[in-house]
């Protein structure tokens, strides 16, 4: 039988109030990956979403305590995560082009018969890249995270009607730069 | 591009996080809980050589007042610049407290 993720984190957060160490780094293992790639959609480089993940797991450490049981832990951290990473956009002011974003991972003949997994995320990441940070965080939120336009708009304070127009643009964008991408072996993906 | 397939090629596009991720989170908030246990030694042991100054200051003007009032010592006790020594020493100690923890207050944040 599958355990709830839900009361699986509650538990994991009551033992490292306790002061289990080792739960703190069971929470973290379970929530990073998904927590870096909303941080890559907004800043779109790895190694600084990275540094602002840091920081966010050392905030969610000395805030757990103030965390109410009522809520989801995953949709308290996006909006840690979601926020640290606007904040640390502005702070760059950095007007990524999408144009300087480097897609010159060329694919083979060989790798167009048989895409593996690694490359095929590489190429969806790309095409995730070229998008705004606000399409690219929706999409991520809605599909990866599987969360609600409810959910997302605690998570975001975005309006619901922003929302779903961004959501609309992602998903037209994201065929888009994949077609560009890929061109036939996009079926591959799919 | 229909929404399910586009819910599968999004759900492979998850980045993870460098080896050593973990291990270097666990490191930073290990350094940081013990800067703050340094920190508060620290400032503990500023407020003890303070009142260690301070009731030295004390003792010794009480001794010479008591000693004065007997007639055995006759002196002028400088009242005015003892106090303000006293006071500024202890407003530096106050101080370096303060400054102690806003140090902490930053390398935490």
């Amino acid at each position: 039988m599958k355990s709830n993720p839900l009361s699986e984190d509650y538990e994991l957060i009551r033992k490292i109030n306790e002061g289990d160490a080792t739960a703190f780094r069971q929470l973290v293992y379970k929530h990073k990956d998904v927590s870096l790639s909303l941080a890559q959609s907004i800043l779109k480089d790895a190694v600084i979403a990275e540094d602002v993940l840091q920081d966010v797991f050392i905030k969610v450490y000395r805030k757990l305590n103030t965390f109410k049981f009522k809520a989801s832990f995953s949709t308290w951290l996006y909006r840690i995560v979601v926020n640290t990473s606007y904040n640390e956009l502005k702070k760059r002011k950095q007007n990524i082009s999408v144009d300087a974003i480097d897609d010159t991972f060329n694919i083979t003949s060989e790798k167009k018969d048989l895409m593996e997994e690694q490359d095929q995320r590489k190429y969806i990441n790309l095409a995730l890249q070229k998008l705004r940070p606000d399409e690219a965080l929706l999409l991520r939120l809605f599909y990866l995270c599987e969360l609600s336009i409810k959910e997302i708009e605690v998570i975001t304070s975005f309006k619901p009607s922003k929302i779903k127009v961004d959501l609309h643009r992602g998903r037209e964008n994201i065929g888009f730069h994949l077609k560009q991408l890929l061109g036939k072996d996009l079926k591959q993906l799919l | 591009m229909k929404d399910d397939q586009l819910k599968k090629i999004i759900q492979k596009s998850t980045i993870e996080t460098s080896d050593d991720f973990l291990n270097n989170l666990m490191h930073t908030i290990e350094n940081q809980k013990n800067v703050k246990k340094s920190s508060l030694w620290w400032s503990f042991k500023s407020v003890l050589i303070a009142c260690t100054l301070l009731v030295t200051g004390i003792t010794f003007l009480t001794f010479i007042y008591l000693g004065n009032t007997t007639g055995s010592i006759s002196f002028e006790i400088p009242k005015t610049p003892i106090f303000i020594i006293i006071t500024t020493l202890l407003l530096l100690a106050v101080n370096h407290v303060i400054r102690v923890n806003e140090n902490y207050g930053k390398i935490a944040n």
